[in-house]
């Protein structure tokens, strides 16, 4: 039994960590006034992207790198059509969200030629848990928290920069500014795009990281709709969190345990699973930001620029 | 009289600058496959329009996106986001699909009504709950339409594979919509139906609304210009939920009439993505009825025609969902680029003439 329970407890880390990056990278450029919700075309991308490379060249490291680097271009992309093209992020989002979905489905059967093949085609190199030599000895958490991959080492590492660099440094503070009154930011001399620009980069590369650890560590084969909604479900955690780091985390673990619990207890509690079917699992997140805002959404406060355009006056 | 005509050809240029980057980005695509861009693009446009079906194809796929995009266009204009219309589909799509099950008793036009209206309500009200919580808890709709989209999506997705599946097939679908809610074909050998043809009468109507009524007048101004709306006393939340409701009723009618007059049935993915593409739609169209029944008929034309091009020459199909994401950037672009020559060249004229 305290085995099933470790091996749950390491289940909920391993599936936290794609969240928790993809949280970060999307509260930074929340936090800074720009509300993308390309996050989940983001995903959807880097995972495939992770996928061929790491099938091509069997190096897991670097398909997370073209992930980060899938992730990049596209907040960029997202960053230049909505600051300064100019067109509204939300139409912006939606539409390079369904170009995502199409060219994830079109780019995935035509390099691993679909009609030819027969079999699915799976990864042997995914990543390798690492010991920490010490620390992984402790008696209790040892083997939940210090016996998984170096992405989730990184993690741990990741988290308290976050946290520092938004709460306690001058940076945080312009970027907060930047997202509660660009023009105002912008007159007491803060480079509004300069500080966008600069969350989107950081942002894009922790978003496309989550991203392709899906096809790096959790999973051997790409399928089609692996992803389902995950980019939403960070966005309504951050939401949940009120985009602070430390609470979105927070959320991002909660929402873990039910979904681990719902891959591990599955054959366990065939008889519960009728009554708690696995769309519920998925909507949990959804149903529960939706409650949480109609119960408390008075006190629940966005950035203030979140989502409305910000043009220069000369 | 010359300059309105040099004003409307102003406002048309962009769409053709667009959409002529579209075809070049759809030949692009079509030379990364490996096929002929040139032929591959002919038979496109006759696969999307050549013969008297293929033509009722695209009118019949053009349907449920002008449907959503007419409603669409009001809270848009207002200022509203609603992106909750892939939700309001899947409610709409059950309940009517669930009323058409249940009442099959009845005699025949019977359950029809009830199964559209009760598809027109649950898209309906289910446009309500966003509404409702921006109205009175000040809450982002963007936020709230789109989780909602997605507790649509899970909720249908349940019910197709538990209560309401077919006993008779393996596949995720509700039974098959009985014979007394089918709504029946204009043609005999063409699949368009009855409730096509409300499709058409509301393109008018909402011409009409928008254009010589306050409402449409209110909501304009509410769009432009937020802050002044409140001093000359527009009602705020009226408008909100007004909107809302004429969007989440119209995309209940696009739900019904694929349900009931197109699929017979409701099966996952049964709205192809219409909710997120006709939001680029109603942009793309300039806001305008007139602008967006072209623009969908030609979207739906395109989305056949890569559709039955990819299926018979062998390429992956989803090139259609490439293109309806491309698609509004390149408007965009393209709009953004004509308004900056034409600054320009006036700003050199002006200087010339002086």
């Amino acid at each position: 039994m305290i085995n099933f329970i470790h091996d749950f407890l390491r289940a909920v880390i391993r599936v936290s960590v794609p969240l928790g990056y993809a949280g970060l990278g999307e509260l930074l450029v929340e936090k800074s006034g720009l509300l993308n919700i390309s996050i989940e075309g983001t995903l959807w991308l880097s995972a495939l992207f992770a996928f061929i490379v790491n099938y091509y060249y069997e190096n897991p490291y670097y398909g997370i790198l073209i992930g980060m680097f899938i992730g990049i271009i596209y907040y960029l992309l997202f960053g230049f059509l909505s600051m300064y093209v100019g067109l509204n992020q939300v139409l912006v989002g939606v539409a390079l969200n369904l170009f995502a979905y199409g060219s994830t489905f079109y780019i995935y059967r035509f390099v691993f030629e679909w009609r030819e093949r027969v079999s699915i085609p799976s990864i042997r190199s995914l990543m390798n848990d690492i010991k920490i030599p010490f620390l992984s000895e402790m008696p209790l958490l040892g083997y939940i928290f210090f016996n998984q991959p170096l992405i989730v080492y990184i993690f741990y590492i990741v988290v308290p920069i976050i946290f520092i660099l938004l709460n306690k440094t001058i940076y945080g503070l312009y970027i907060t500014s930047i997202g509660e009154n660009p023009e105002v930011s912008d007159k007491i001399g803060i480079s509004v795009f300069k500080y966008r620009l600069i969350c989107l980069f950081i942002g894009g590369a922790f978003v496309g990281l989550g991203g392709s650890i899906f096809t790096t560590y959790l999973s051997n084969i790409y399928l089609d709709h692996m992803i389902a909604g995950r980019g939403f479900i960070v966005i309504a955690l951050l939401i949940l969190g009120s985009w602070s780091p430390l609470k979105t985390i927070g959320a991002i673990i909660l929402y873990s345990f039910v979904e681990a619990f719902q891959y591990r207890f599955q054959t366990l509690f065939a008889s519960i699973m009728v009554f708690l079917p696995y769309q519920f699992v998925l909507m949990l997140p959804y149903l529960t930001t939706v409650t949480v805002l109609i119960v408390i959404g008075r006190r629940i406060k966005p950035p203030s620029w979140l989502g409305k355009q910000y043009i220069r006056v000369k | 009289m010359r300059s309105e005509a040099i004003v409307k050809f102003i406002k048309i240029l962009p769409i053709i600058f667009g959409f002529s980057l579209l075809l070049l980005l759809i030949m692009v695509l079509f030379l990364l496959s490996g096929l002929n861009p040139i032929t591959s693009c002919q038979l496109l446009f006759y696969y999307g329009f050549g013969t008297t079906t293929y033509l009722s194809e695209a009118f019949l796929r053009s349907i449920p996106i002008l449907f959503i995009s007419l409603g669409l266009m009001f809270p848009f204009m207002a200022g509203i986001w609603n992106i909750g219309a892939e939700g309001q589909f899947y409610v709409a799509a059950i309940v009517s699909a669930a009323i058409a099950i249940y009442s099959a008793w009845m005699p025949f036009p019977i359950p029809l009504i009830l199964s559209i209206i009760g598809g027109c309500l649950g898209g309906a009200v289910y446009a309500l709950i966003p509404a409702y919580l921006r109205v009175t808890r000040n809450v982002n709709e963007i936020f709230t339409s789109l989780m909602l989209n997605y507790i649509a999506i899970y909720s249908v997705s349940y019910l197709i594979l538990g209560p309401l599946r077919n006993p008779t097939t393996n596949f995720a679908e509700t039974p098959p919509i009985p014979g007394s809610a089918i709504i029946p074909r204009i043609f005999p050998n063409l699949r368009l139906n009855f409730l096509s043809i409300l499709a058409f009468i509301l393109i008018p109507i909402t011409l009409i609304i928008i254009n010589n009524t306050s409402f449409g007048l209110s909501l304009k101004f509410m769009g432009q210009n937020p802050i002044a709306a409140e001093f000359i006393a527009i009602d705020k939340k009226r408008i909100i939920i007004t909107t809302m409701f004429i969007s989440g009723f119209l995309t209940g009618l696009a739900a019904a009439h694929e349900v009931l007059g197109v699929v017979h049935a409701v099966r996952q993915g049964i709205s192809s993505n219409y909710g997120y593409i006709s939001i680029g739609i109603v942009y793309f169209g300039g806001m305008n009825p007139i602008g967006i029944f072209l623009i969908s008929l030609l979207a739906a034309g395109i989305i056949n025609g890569t559709r039955l091009v990819s299926f018979f020459t062998g390429i992956p199909i989803g090139l259609s969902d490439m293109l309806f994401g491309a698609l509004p950037l390149l408007i965009f672009i393209s709009n953004k680029a004509v308004e900056k020559i034409l600054n320009s060249i006036l700003i050199h004229r002006k200087r010339w003439m002086e």
